[in-house]
């Protein structure tokens, strides 16, 4: 069989699949369920310094080819994260912890927080698309993105992923991430957007405005990969739009040596997806020839 | 090389499209009725084809300047793609929802959670107030697929008054209908367990009870000394519904790895009996 092991900045994985930040991941009973659809690591949901109640519903609406997320960062806060760690622990899993704050200090602070209650691995949240003050909103010119990254870098001994959404700036984003020393980035967050009810006549979600996720920002996840693999040859977690082995070896031909499914979830609601997925990958890497999943990792570039 | 190209296109074929079993879609209010002093049945036209309902599922149904909240279905016409809800106003949300009258727009996705259709010959179902909106789906979906299904339903609320036009409705999907409430005008005094007391319940294959979570769990204590009979019961929960989907994990089943939203609404009872 295959070798489906991988390694990420320094972290050893049984196979490339995690769940996406924000899929379940905030309570214990949460990362079971995760630990049980067969996740080599859990990554929380994103965790802020104070609990946040998030928005009303609806906070999300299925739609033909994704979905518009605009739940507002709801999370339990960043003094609930032991025990969602513990939980992952329990399974034998590492865990990936979320964190957003609104300027490099609380990044700083949510990232000594989380290093202490367990966290094997941190990804800051640079890119909520929907959530004003954190996300998107913070990371808005170069100092800033700097800031946070060496703050965090000065406090924590454990990797440091770092999750940006897709725009003009993404490489110009890396880069700066990169120098400073942050270990792996994961690319892409949801692409804001807005659905508006006909009849109604007014926007859907609470928030008025969401994220995409799913099949609609693959090709965008999938481009934003391969570029920012081509310009920096750096460990990349790839996510959106992943839901079956195709749209899995794609991310990984593109550059990406681990990948988040996040809708894939809640589409299917199916508790074997992960199985299935790596039993289909591990048909086609069969078929043809490959014996090492890290062999397909940047594939497709010349 | 050939050949090998030939195994991954055909294995191609299986590639999943990833479209969400649930949608959304507008819906006009098309009729409302005040059922008693408590309900009121709402019917909308639902405007886009998003498939049919079975029992128990429910929608998030979109109240526009208010919130989506969840609500079961209580009856589906198939052929006129419309539904109908029963709502109890309780807060902001549900109260303004029965205020609004036919003509309006609103929207809904759905339809959520997992259809629960236990097979037997003859069926007990049991619904406490609002409760009684899966129960009417249960009925309709019962009386219209088995057609030699017996269905006896027990429909029971404090007051009389709470009573209403129900057993009207419900008269069309079923063999009997016996009401309970502290009235003398109910075919039952007391509660709805003080009725089960007094009911052979061996005489039916498929029990199933939607209500309060009092009801339930005192439902539960009747059942579980008998587990032939426990084997039969089937309870329709209800919890907070924040996402409806699966990823918010508000409506966890705590003490299991079930979620209300994406396993439930119905359970069987003996999966729910060290929990509620
Ligand atoms: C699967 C499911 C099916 C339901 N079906 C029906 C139905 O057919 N008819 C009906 O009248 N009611 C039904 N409910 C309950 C209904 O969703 C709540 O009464 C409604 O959300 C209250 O909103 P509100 O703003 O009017 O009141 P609020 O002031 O928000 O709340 C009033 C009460 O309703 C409860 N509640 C509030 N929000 C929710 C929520 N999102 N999920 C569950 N409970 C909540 C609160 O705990 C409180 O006790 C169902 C709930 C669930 C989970
Ligand atoms: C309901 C929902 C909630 C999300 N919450 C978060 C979050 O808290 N933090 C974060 O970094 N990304 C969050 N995301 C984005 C996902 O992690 C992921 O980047 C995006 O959905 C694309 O992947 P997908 O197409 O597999 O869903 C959320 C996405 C969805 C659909
Ligand atoms: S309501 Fe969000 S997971 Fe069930």
């Amino acid at each position: 069989m295959a070798n489906l092991q991988i390694r990420i900045s320094g972290i050893n994985l049984v196979h490339p699949l995690l769940n996406a930040s924000g899929i379940l991941g905030s309570n214990k009973e949460g990362v079971n369920l995760l630990a049980l659809m067969g996740f080599s690591g859990i990554v929380t949901k994103t965790f802020t310094k104070k609990p946040r109640k998030g928005y009303d519903p609806p906070i999300i609406i299925p739609l033909e080819y994704g979905f518009l997320n605009a739940v507002g960062l709801a999370n339990p806060g960043i003094d609930k994260v032991k025990e969602v760690i513990e939980a992952a622990h329990e399974h034998g899993l590492p865990v990936i912890v979320s964190i957003g704050g609104q300027n490099p200090d609380d990044f700083a602070y949510l990232a000594g927080k989380a290093e202490e209650a367990g966290a094997d691995v941190l990804e800051l949240n640079m890119s909520c698309p929907h959530t004003p003050g954190y996300g998107i909103d913070i990371t808005t010119t170069d100092k800033l993105l700097k800031e946070i990254a060496s703050s965090v870098k000065s406090v924590v001994k454990i990797p440091v992923w770092a999750k940006l959404g897709y725009s003009k700036r993404l490489i110009k984003e890396a880069e700066i991430l990169l120098s400073e020393g942050i270990d792996a980035l994961v690319l892409i967050n949801t692409l804001p957007g807005m659905v508006i009810d006909v009849y109604v006549g007014k926007p859907i979600l609470s928030n008025k405005y969401g994220g995409l996720s799913g099949p609609a920002i693959h090709p965008v996840a999938v481009y934003s990969v391969y570029r920012v693999y081509q310009e920096f040859r750096c460990d990349i977690i790839g996510v959106g739009g992943v839901h079956d082995w195709k749209t899995l070896v794609e991310m990984l031909m593109a550059g990406a040596r681990a990948v988040q499914i996040g809708t894939a979830i809640i589409s299917f609601n199916d508790k074997l997806l992960v199985k299935r997925i790596l039993e289909d990958l591990l048909k086609y890497m069969e078929e043809r020839g490959f014996k090492d999943i890290n062999e397909l990792v940047g594939y497709a570039l010349d | 090389m050939v050949k090998k190209l030939k195994n991954t296109l055909q294995y191609n074929a299986i590639s999943q499209r990833l479209i969400p079993r649930y949608k959304y879609t507008s819906l006009k209010l098309i009729d409302k009725e005040k059922l008693s002093q408590t309900l009121y049945l709402m019917r909308f036209k639902v405007l886009e084809n998003i498939g049919k309902p079975f029992p128990p599922q429910f929608i998030m149904l979109w109240v526009p300047g208010y919130e989506a909240i969840p609500m079961s279905v209580a009856l589906f016409d198939e052929d006129n793609n419309a539904l109908s809800i029963v709502v109890k106003p309780v807060g902001p949300t549900t109260n303004y929802l029965v205020s609004l009258e036919p003509g309006i727009f609103m929207g809904m996705y759905g339809y959520l959670g997992k259809p629960c259709i236990p097979h037997g010959k003859k069926y007990l179902l049991i619904g406490g107030g609002s409760g009684i909106a899966p129960i009417m789906h249960y009925a309709q979906y019962i009386s219209n697929h088995n057609e030699s299904g017996i269905i006896d339903i027990l429909y029971g609320c404090w007051k009389y008054e709470e009573i209403g036009k129900i057993p009207l409705i419900l008269q069309n999907y079923c063999s009997t209908i016996k009401t309970v409430c502290f009235s003398d005008h109910c075919d039952y005094q007391g509660t709805l367990i003080d009725a089960l007391i007094k009911t052979d319940l061996k005489l039916y294959d498929i029990i199933i009870i939607a209500g309060p979570p009092g009801l339930l769990e005192n439902a539960l204590k009747i059942v579980k000394m008998d587990e032939d009979l426990l084997a039969r019961v089937f309870l329709v929960v209800e919890s907070m519904v924040k996402c409806g989907v699966g990823f918010c994990g508000e409506c966890i089943i705590k003490g299991t790895n079930k979620l209300l939203c994406v396993d439930g609404p119905c359970f069987p009872a003996k999966e729910l009996l060290y929990v509620i």
